[in-house]
């Protein structure tokens, strides 16, 4: 007995393989409940008496020619790796369409368990399988399983066993390709034999059988075989043999053998009920796949799925506002520093920002969750396929963009299931813009800063709106591209619609928590360390304020004088106004002199036509290394500059109040956050997928900036049409005078001489060098972030 | 004293980020392709595995 054991899961797209896979080794891979879910191939291993198993799930697949990734990932596997058993998951109650894998897997020489899964809902419509019957018919172990209720799973593994040690009599149930096919293999098979290596690495029938097939990978090795003149020759006659007879390719021939074979199978060892009966399932498609209905519903369940993120998330959001302010608030005795200000300003503005959102990620996650395991998704991967088809495109192309309403990255990886090389490229060109759970943050940001005034359904409609708008945006620009840089045309594809299932709360909260742990794991790691390096960017070298310094020295000076005399509230208030003025004021110059404001204030007269500042720029730079870091970098940057009795207010408050921003332009950066070029990460996947060809990444950056600017600008000036303001109705104007100047005018006591620090604006202003106290020459600095015009 | 420290952060996290960057861009097909962020080129169920690998033993 070997003490190591490979075991490779193989079977059709939402067969259930994943949900074996988690239960056999008891990790929690993402389990979707629409096809295509599994790209790469994953593995865990386990232990049983004693010896150690790897079970590996290998992606999804219909059939083990070499059309696609998945197809020629798991093939490649089973032939090159040789695992010691293949257990076959197929659904019970789509047998005849699995069954078709088990074949071919029989081909390839394998060792075969069958699991026969969601045995259960087989039963429920009516469908009984003889599973010792299959076992003899097939001959394969086969073993009836429940995945999702984790039944069956202990007889499957023993069954694997079993079957790797050899303690498993099974017939030999060869499969028949009919008479004139059979005689010649038999003499394709001793030409490949010739090539011993090659006949004992793959088996010299799977190899006559492919090259009959004309299957593109196998006729590459055998082109470099020893074998190969004579074998193509024999391959020109047996082909022209078979046309002849039966007016068909030899691959039909053989498919339809397979075919044969299984529906053979069947008949013998399944009963079905006598009428056609209209499952729950079938009850619920013909409304949520309607022609008409399909769209609006899929539009009504991302509706309530904002609706709902907004309702419920919201409060326990408001809590966390709370808390980080509470957080940055235990920090006051520290005495004013760099240190002090990287913690507040940086970490605790920069993190603590995102980290607010975390409610509401966890509520789309959890509505996100809700629908993939019901079965929901892969309906409205059937509806966009229409759509999708009609613009030239392979339907199987919105399965990586619905990915990608979680993350960019998996989104990128799942164009690998299209099999045509231009197809997976315009896929992969579109696929980033869909709205990522990363850009919620920004969006939820500036909805709750310039559009609190109005109801929640208008804030659902918004958000919405925008993910609507990816949507829409990626199936124009899918067109275009396919009308000019790529063109072709999309290949058929059949969608498959798995039985609707009641997602258990288990599984629901499982997916949630992965999902919503990857955002905390984010914040905590690379948030964090970019907050970092944009808060020293942000500090760093920072102005020359001795001017300001002098006058906050001549501010204390004189409230030190004039409290003697008057201790009056007003005199106190007067006091700290023109103080707080004062640090702000040097705040906002420290932040523009610094080195992101000078990147930011260079990139203004660009963006300065969507109604951005130079700060939005530093934001949107930041961006790039993840889209959550936008919000993140307002935070430090309204922690840096904002304003003294406002620093405990939510970022939202802060920016809702900001004189420079309006709601025009908070949906000109809410389309921008959504269209331009991905994070870094997703960047790198992209380039590595598009076979590291920088003409295609830097073509994928140009359209995608250069489509956001597009987009954005018009956002910005048609904002007005739709009633939404270029101005700021709730912002907060600047005062027109500055409080420090009218505060230094206070007499100097009478019974006292005029010390030189107790400035009046007579006795100040040569000592300072300015020509007044407020300083004419720099008008736009004085104002405090937040409050510039 | 102060200035040190945040200096240290500072290079630290440039650091730690161009290092993260680099594990991402060389990340091998099957490793952790550093949709967290983290960018550590291991499995990110390993450690769960390990203790689910322990507990079944």
């Amino acid at each position: 007995m070997a003490e190591k054991l490979t075991f490779a899961l193989a079977g059709n797209p939402n067969s259930g393989k994943t949900t074996i896979f988690n239960n056999l080794v008891g990790a929690r891979e993402h389990v979707g409940n629409w096809p295509g879910v599994t790209v790469e191939k994953k593995s865990g291993t386990i232990k049983n008496n004693g010896r150690e198993i790897e079970i590996v799930d290998l992606p999804g697949t219909y059939s083990l020619t070499a059309f696609s990734m998945e197809e020629i990932i798991a093939r490649d596997f089973i032939v090159e790796q040789k695992p010691d058993v293949v257990i076959n998951i197929v659904d019970a109650s789509n047998l005849e369409r699995n069954l078709y894998l088990t074949v071919q897997l029989r081909e390839l020489g394998a060792k075969i368990v069958v699991a026969l899964n969601m045995h259960d809902l087989a039963g429920q419509r009516g469908i009984r399988i003889d599973a010792a019957r299959l076992e003899q018919l097939l001959g394969v172990a086969v073993v009836p399983t429940v995945g999702n209720k984790n039944k069956g799973m202990e007889p499957l593994l023993q069954a694997a066993l079993a079957v790797a040690d050899g303690r498993k009599a099974l017939p030999e149930a060869p499969i028949r390709y009919g008479k004139e096919l059979e005689d010649h293999l038999t003499d394709l098979i001793v030409i490949a034999e010739g090539d011993a290596e090659l006949a004992q690495a793959c088996g010299a029938k799977w190899l006559a059988l492919k090259a009959l097939e004309k299957d593109k990978a196998v006729v590459e090795k055998l082109e470099r075989s020893s074998v190969w003149p004579k074998l193509s020759a024999e391959l020109r006659k047996v082909e022209k043999h078979l046309e002849d007879i039966y007016d068909d390719t030899a691959d039909t021939i053989i498919a339809d053998a397979r075919y044969g074979f299984i529906a053979g199978a069947v008949k013998e060892a399944v009963k079905r009920p006598s009428e056609n009966r209209l499952t729950v399932s079938d009850k619920i498609d013909k409304v949520v796949t309607n022609r008409f209905l399909g769209l609006p519903i899929f539009l009504l369940a991302m509706w309530l799925t904002f609706k709902l993120t907004f309702t419920v998330g919201e409060i326990p959001m408001g809590w966390l506002e709370t808390f980080f302010a509470w957080l940055g608030g235990l920090f006051d005795p520290m005495a004013d520093g760099l240190l002090k200000s990287l913690l507040v300003d940086g970490v605790i503005g920069g993190v603590g920002g995102v980290l607010g959102f975390f409610p509401l990620i966890i509520m789309l996650f959890l509505a996100i969750a809700f629908l993939e395991d019901s079965g929901y998704m892969a309906r409205a991967a059937f509806v966009m396929d229409r759509v999708m088809n009609k613009v030239g495109l392979h339907g199987k192309s919105f399965i990586p963009m619905i990915v990608g309403f979680g993350c960019t990255v998996p989104a990128i990886y799942a164009t690998r299931t299209l099999e045509n090389r231009k197809d997976r490229m315009i896929t992969m060109l579109v696929a980033p813009l869909m709205s990522c759970g990363a850009r919620l943050p920004v969006y939820v940001l500036l909805i709750g800063a310039f559009f609190a005034t109005k109801s929640e359904n208008y804030q659902a409609n918004l958000l919405t709106g925008i993910y609507v708008l990816g949507i829409v945006l990626a199936i124009v620009m899918a067109m275009v591209f396919r009308k000019t840089l790529l063109p072709g045309q999309g290949a058929p594809f059949v969608m498959e619609l798995p039985p609707y299932r009641l997602p258990t709360f288990k599984g629901v909260l499982i997916h949630t928590w992965e999902r919503g742990w990857l955002y905390l794991k984010k914040a905590g790691t690379v948030i964090l360390a970019v907050s970092i390096i944009f808060w020293a960017a942000m500090t760093f070298p920072g102005a020359d304020n001795e001017q300001y310094e002098t006058l906050l020295e001549q501010v204390e000076t004189t409230y030190a004088a004039q409290v003697e005399i008057d201790k009056t509230e007003a005199l106190q208030a007067e006091y700290e106004e023109a103080k707080g003025a004062l640090e702000n004021t040097m705040a906002s110059r420290d932040l523009e002199a610094s080195i992101a404001g000078s990147v930011g204030k260079g990139m203004e007269p660009f963006i300065r036509p969507l109604g951005f500042d130079w700060r939005i720029g530093i934001s949107l730079l930041a961006g790039f290394a993840a889209k959550e870091v936008v919000v993140g970098t307002m935070g430090t940057i309204y922690s840096l500059g904002g304003e003294e009795d406002e620093e405990s207010a939510p970022l939202r408050e802060k920016i809702g109040k900001d004189p420079a921003y309006s709601p025009a332009m908070a949906l000109a950066l809410m389309v921008f956050t959504l269209i331009y070029l991905p994070c870094m990460v997703a960047m790198a996947a992209w380039h590595k997928e598009a076979g590291s060809r920088w003409k295609w990444t830097l073509f994928l950056i140009a359209y995608t900036t250069a489509l956001a600017w597009v987009m954005s600008f018009a956002a910005y000036h048609l904002a007005p049409a739709f009633g939404i303001e270029k101005t700021n109705p709730i912002a907060i104007t600047q005062e027109a005078e500055q409080p420090w100047a009218s505060f230094l005018q206070h007499p100097a006591p009478a019974d006292q001489a005029a010390p030189a620090e107790v400035a009046t604006p007579e006795s100040y202003e040569p000592q300072l060098d300015v020509p007044t106290a407020v300083p004419a020459a720099e008008p736009k600095i004085e104002a405090p972030i937040g409050k510039e015009p | 004293m102060q200035t040190a420290i945040v200096l240290t952060i500072i290079v630290f996290s440039v650091g730690w980020f161009g290092y993260r960057l680099y594990r991402t861009a060389t990340a091998k097909e099957g490793e952790c392709a550093g949709c967290c962020g983290c960018g550590c080129g291991k499995d990110p169920l390993a450690d769960y595995r390990r203790e689910k690998d322990r507990t079944a033993e």
